[in-house]
């Protein structure tokens, strides 16, 4: 690993963090939506599997070294036994997994091709993770759990639609960063 | 930078990071894995004086930190209510609170040096199948320079949205952040290369 690669991924891992303390939007619902699972997206799209996953780990690492750099301004030990571990462990999982599909979907246009990425693996494969630690951590069946977690999934799709025009507009503005496409 | 550690100095900040970390496994395998309601309410109690032998404040401090927890609580609450099962949702409530509770006690007493010194220690296997440890240290130290420095940024665009518009800036922000942040890295490159070598 280069210092390129080094640098990118610490300061994509800052940008997470400074997401996730950005004030919550409301949905007509009234859930609040955070920016920062939209973080987790842009560095798969942006950074692709590796980088991008290493990025949100590393993020990670930090909460649990006690820095409160998740939305609501949490961190610490404590994450990772409460109800959202799942989602917390599943972050990394997610970047790489959008990473993944952004490097190999065989699409031309960009913001389509991380619009896609970010649904699968932002919304899909982290809600996998998110739901199999919330029905561990609160002992429910994992439908229940689906049940508790739903009215999240709107927003989140809000956040792959925002992900995909970003990245595409990211790319039309300095196309050599999105290293997803190198 | 912001941190979770407790302002006040504790006995528990003398200790070193390992022990807390031996304590907080055993705590794990001793209370939270069991299911009898009585074991659970020891580890609670076990939780709770470990805070209060610190004082009233401290003890506060530790439930306001329980927070977010609420509406998961009041969650098993209203179902274990409903299937009529109180005793096994009394266990996950006292589970959850002190598992949480004991895991925050080890961020509050714990400065984010020694968690770092502690995570890098734990690293060095590494080492013996080719990962460089002194990378991950960097990235580290980039990553806790640069989150007050882009927060400050975010906060300087949010302040010049706000002085041309009547609209929230909400999501439109994360462009020109995520710009700013491609644009440091390119130069944060060029500087570390420079001092590096490589």
């Amino acid at each position: 690993m280069n210092t390129k690669d080094i640098v990118y991924i610490s300061l994509f891992a800052a940008l997470v963090a400074v997401l996730g303390l950005i004030p919550a939007i409301m949905l007509p619902t009234g859930i609040p939506i955070t920016a920062q699972s939209l973080g987790v997206m842009l560095a798969g799209t942006i950074l692709g599997a590796k980088r991008g996953g290493l990025a949100v780990l590393l993020f990670i690492v930090l909460v649990a070294l006690g820095l409160p750099l998740l939305s609501g301004g949490r961190g610490g030990l404590g994450v990772f036994v409460s109800p959202t571990a799942g989602f917390v462990v599943g972050f990394p999982i997610a970047a790489f997994a959008t990473g993944y599909l952004m490097e190999r979907l065989p699409i031309e246009k960009i913001g389509i091709a991380a619009g896609i990425a970010a649904v699968i693996g932002g919304i899909f494969v982290l809600y996998i993770c998110g739901i199999v630690g919330f029905s561990i951590v609160m002992g429910k069946s994992i439908w229940v759990s689906t049940l508790a977690m739903s009215p999240y999934i709107p927003g989140d799709f809000l956040k792959a639609l925002v992900a995909g025009s970003l990245t595409q507009a990211i790319f039309a503005a300095r196309p050599q960063s999105v290293l997803s496409k190198q | 930078m912001l941190s979770l550690v407790s302002s006040k100095t504790t006995r528990y900040h003398s200790l070193s990071t390992g022990l807390k970390f031996a304590a907080l496994f055993v705590f794990s395998i001793c209370f939270v894995m069991s299911s009898s309601l009585t074991i659970q309410s020891i580890g609670l109690l076990v939780v709770i004086v470990a805070y209060a032998v610190e004082g009233t404040a401290f003890l506060w401090d530790g439930v306001k930190r329980l927070r977010p927890l609420l509406i998961f609580i009041a969650l098993i609450c209203v179902w274990h209510t409903i299937t009529l099962d109180i005793e096994q949702g009394l266990i996950l409530c006292l589970r959850i609170t002190s598992a949480v509770a004991f895991a925050n006690l080890v961020t509050m007493t714990t400065p984010l040096q020694e968690m770092k010194d502690a995570f890098l220690w734990l690293l060095q296997p590494l080492k013996w199948v080719g990962i460089n440890t002194a990378s991950i240290a960097l990235a580290l130290a980039i990553m806790i320079r640069f989150v007050p420095v882009f927060l400050e940024q975010t906060n300087n665009l949010r302040t010049a949205h706000g002085a041309r518009s009547t609209k929230k800036a909400s999501w439109r922000i994360v462009f020109p952040v995520a710009i700013a942040v491609l644009d440091n890295a390119e130069h944060v490159t060029d500087a570390i290369r420079a001092r590096r070598g490589y």
